[in-house]
């Protein structure tokens, strides 16, 4: 049941498949109680496809329900593996970078 | 550490063996010549290595490994000769290979000027327009000429190329100059599904991409379909397919070799126009890897599957093509081996040494309850006693490997010394295979690494001067292995001019190492090299002979327990034999009493005891106690005495003759002998510090603690002692 607040998540520095589960539960949770999501990705300094799918099913996930991801202040690590992976389009097509 | 960190290790760690691989291949051409085994070896050791720099982004491996595979490409087609010029490049190649292995890991940086000079030659020899005949017209041009020529063809300044000149962009220079692909492009078409372990064992998309990106224009398609219910994704399962296209003139294997660490954790298919035949059948996406592509026999795209499946794959296909050819007599059979943590192992083999402890001491006491009444107990303990030394020799033969782990630096080694003091140097190694146990090997590096410096600057003669003797202008150095009476020796011999016993001596007299008129015989001259300070050479050059060596050598060798041994011929050669224990972490020995504290000796010093009277004691000016053995005088030395022991001496004190090293013999007087034990190596300078005369420390089955005799030790600590009371002697007026 949405709070119809916007939930904030930071992103660890390393996000990789041993770090990967917790961050999926937190974006869960988040996309569970709020309504809003707001991903707080300045501090990554590694990622790879386990991290950067998981943010593009969080996206998918809030433009089911009419609304937009919110991307803040993505490090150029972020920006560097979607575009490495062809995912570039599919992250920010559905989410606002802010 | 990370994932991605991981798998570098794991690619740094497998490149050690694709070294060993290529500098066996390299050293067998340099024996045989043409060899098509050892070529194909080499190639595929390179090619493996340059596959894995690219996918982990180390560049300039990468580009030189690219060269040097194209020029080994050439050589088993037989388009280049492969004679002596072409031999020292590819070993000289190989070398630089390993430094630029040992820039990646950090331990030391390869030298820019000399990649330079070996990328232009390699680049010569792909050049070429044909082989067969590598002289006349396609003899190489001066050197300077043709750096200066090649790069000016490439179109690249006449400074030498560095990593930080070179962008992603100029990468793909390097593919454009293989010899093995026609230079118009194509695309290639890859379909990229992901399995389930793809990304738990290590293998990540994001890695592949960036490694295919230098083969030409990549261009990627990503359906994330797979990513429409995020409550039951799978964090650890990549739920991302692609479709990629590589426009380029990259060759197949090139771009199957970016996913030759994926094997059967993905579906792949490479849709290459080039092709002539259609692509292999499928093999199914399995859990564990080899390292093998696999790839669909159906030519159509798969349909979009979901995060918790894999595409079913054609039935009943036949194996995958491996990416690699069959193994060659230039390698290992294949075996089952197991990558295990170092420190796993040292845990392992410290446990099973304190389980041998504990049995000494359950086997000691159970002798003290006699054997009436307790016959079962006498026999579980006896067979313990049997099983504790087989799981022993079991887990010493874990932490044993192939001396060749410290043989193989060597041959560059000796290169290097060849060119720095302008003689012909080969150096023969023989039994390479023998085991030995890991702590050893450790350790042999430094005193091999001196003993080789000096066979080339000093034992051997230069082209002129052997040839004047009527020998070969090219010097040898002989390098052995083998196991004899439960010790391993090695022997490192020269073919050169010998020790001159005269000079020797004379220079031992001059430093004050011996009186002037000591009488020794040639074995004991000879060993006089071993005292510390002593170094004969006429000029000290960066090679040995700063008179710091030989001493430091022996320390090596006994601080491992070892001896160091040495026979010449004038003329001839010089001949270093190292005699050394199996393992450090146990040995047999012989416990003995001195005062209120126990000690083992080493039994392979042991020659033999005997009980001693004092009336069979003479003191010799100039030597001290002594005994007369056999018609020989042997020297005492009194163990209370040395080391300043407590507690009242027997009627009858026992000497045990012992070796020091060859030739030397000494008589160490103890209390009483204890008996035979084998017992478990503590260090004494991890737990406490070094001491002088002491090797190691134990714990006997009583739980006494036994300090383990460093028996050439020994004789260093008398003859020091004894040396000092001379002195003192003197300062007195005496």
């Amino acid at each position: 049941m949405s709070s119809g607040a916007t939930a904030e998540v930071m992103l660890p520095p390393v996000i990789d498949v041993t770090a990967a589960p917790a961050v999926l539960e937190s974006l869960r949770w988040a996309l569970h109680e709020q309504r809003g999501l707001k991903i707080d990705g300045s501090e990554v300094q590694e990622i790879g496809t386990a991290g950067i799918q998981m943010l593009i099913a969080a996206a998918i996930a809030l433009e089911k329900r009419g609304e937009q991801l919110e991307l803040h202040a993505p490090s150029d690590e972020i920006l560097a593996a979607a575009q490495e992976l062809g995912l570039y389009g599919a992250l920010f097509t559905r989410a606002v970078m802010t | 550490m990370n994932d991605l960190g991981e798998l570098r290790q794991i690619y740094l760690g497998e490149c050690v063996e694709l070294m060993q691989q290529l500098e066996d291949s390299v050293a067998t051409i340099a024996d045989l010549g043409d060899d098509a085994e050892a070529v194909n070896a080499a190639f595929r050791a390179v090619h493996s290595i340059k596959g894995g720099a690219g996918a982990f982004g180390y560049e300039r491996l990468q580009r030189f490994a690219h060269s040097f595979e194209s020029v080994l490409g050439r050589a088993r087609e037989h388009e280049i000769l492969l004679d002596e010029a072409l031999t020292s490049l590819l070993q000289r190649a190989a070398d630089h290979v390993a430094d630029l292995l040992g820039d990646a890991r950090g331990e030391l940086t390869a030298d820019d000027a000399r990649e330079g000079i070996l990328a232009a030659e390699l680049l010569a020899y792909l050049s070429h327009e044909s082989g067969g005949d590598g002289a006349g017209e396609s003899a190489p041009e001066d050197l300077d000429d043709m750096v200066a020529r090649l790069l000016g063809e490439a179109g690249l300044d006449d400074e030498i190329i560095s990593d930080d000149d070179v962008g992603e962009e100029e990468s793909g220079e390097v593919a454009d100059q293989s010899a093995d692909q026609p230079s118009a492009e194509r695309t290639v078409g890859i379909t990229f599904i992901p399995g389930p372990d793809l990304l738990r064992n290590g293998n990540d998309p994001r890695l592949i991409f960036r490694a295919l990106d230098p083969l030409g224009d990549l261009t990627i398609e990503a359906d994330v379909s797979g990513l429409e219910d995020i409550d039951n994704l799978d964090p650890a399962v990549c739920a991302v397919t692609w479709s990629l296209a590589l426009r380029g003139s990259a060759s197949k294997s090139d771009i199957e070799d970016v996913f030759a660490f994926v094997g059967e954790d993905a579906a792949l298919l490479i849709d290459d126009p080039w092709d002539q035949e259609p692509p292999a059948a499928v093999a199914p996406v399995a859990p564990s890897p080899p390292r093998t592509v696999p790839t669909v026999a159906a030519p159509a795209p798969p349909p979009q599957p979901t995060a918790a499946t894999a595409p079913q794959p054609t039935p009943a296909a036949p194996p995958a093509k491996p990416a690699e050819p069959a193994p060659t007599k230039a390698t290992q059979p294949a075996a089952m081996t197991l990558r295990v943590d170092m420190d796993r192992v040292d845990r392992l083999v410290n446990m099973v040494g304190e389980i041998a402890i504990t049995q000494s001491v359950l086997a000691q006491e159970a002798g003290r309850l006699g054997a009436d009444g307790h016959e079962a107990l006498t026999r579980a303990v006896e067979e313990l006693t049997q099983q504790t030394r087989v799981l022993q020799e079991a887990v010493m033969a874990i932490r044993t490997q192939p001396v060749r782990a410290v043989f193989q630096k060597l041959p560059r080694l000796v290169r290097d010394l060849a060119d720095k003091t302008g003689k012909r140097l080969k150096l023969v190694t023989r039994g390479e295979e023998t085991e030995i146990d890991k702590t050893v090997i450790e350790r042999l590096s430094d005193p091999l690494t001196h003993l080789i410096r000096n066979a080339a600057d000093h034992g051997l003669e230069g082209p002129d001067e052997r040839m004047a003797a009527g020998k070969n202008p090219e010097g040898v150095i002989t390098l052995s292995a083998g196991q004899r009476s439960g010790r391993i020796l090695i022997e490192i011999g020269d073919d050169g001019r010998g020790i001159p016993h005269e000079k020797i001596l004379k220079k031992a007299v001059e430093k004050g190492l011996v009186p002037a008129n000591a009488q020794l015989s040639p074995d004991e001259i000879v060993n006089l090299i071993f005292l510390p300070g002593f170094s004969t050479a006429e000029q000290v050059s960066d090679i040995s002979g700063r008179g710091v060596g030989m001493d430091v050598v022996r320390q090596n060798i006994t601080d491992i327990g070892g001896r160091i041994t040495v026979r010449t011929e004038l003329g001839r050669g010089t001949n270093f034999t190292l005699a050394l224990p199996l393992t450090l972490a146990v040995m047999e020995g012989i416990a003995c009493r001195a005062g209120t504290q126990t000690f083992v000796l080493p039994i392979v010093s042991v020659i033999e005891s005997i009980r001693l009277t004092p009336q069979a004691t003479h003191q010799l000016t100039g030597i001290g106690d002594t005994i007369l053995l056999r018609g020989q005088t042997l020297k005492l030395i009194r163990l209370r005495t040395l080391f300043g022991l407590n507690g009242e001496p027997p009627d009858r004190e026992t000497v045990v003759v012992v070796e020091a090293d060859e030739g030397r013999h000494f008589g160490l007087v103890v209390d009483e002998l204890l008996g035979q034990y084998q017992v478990v190596v503590k260090s004494l300078e991890r737990h406490y510090r070094r001491v002088a005369g002491v090797a190691a420390a134990t714990i006997l089955g009583d739980g006494r603690v036994a300090m383990i005799l460093d028996i050439p030790g020994i004789a260093e600590l008398e003859r020091h002692r004894w040396m000092e009371g001379r002195r003192t002697q003197r300062a007195g007026g005496m």
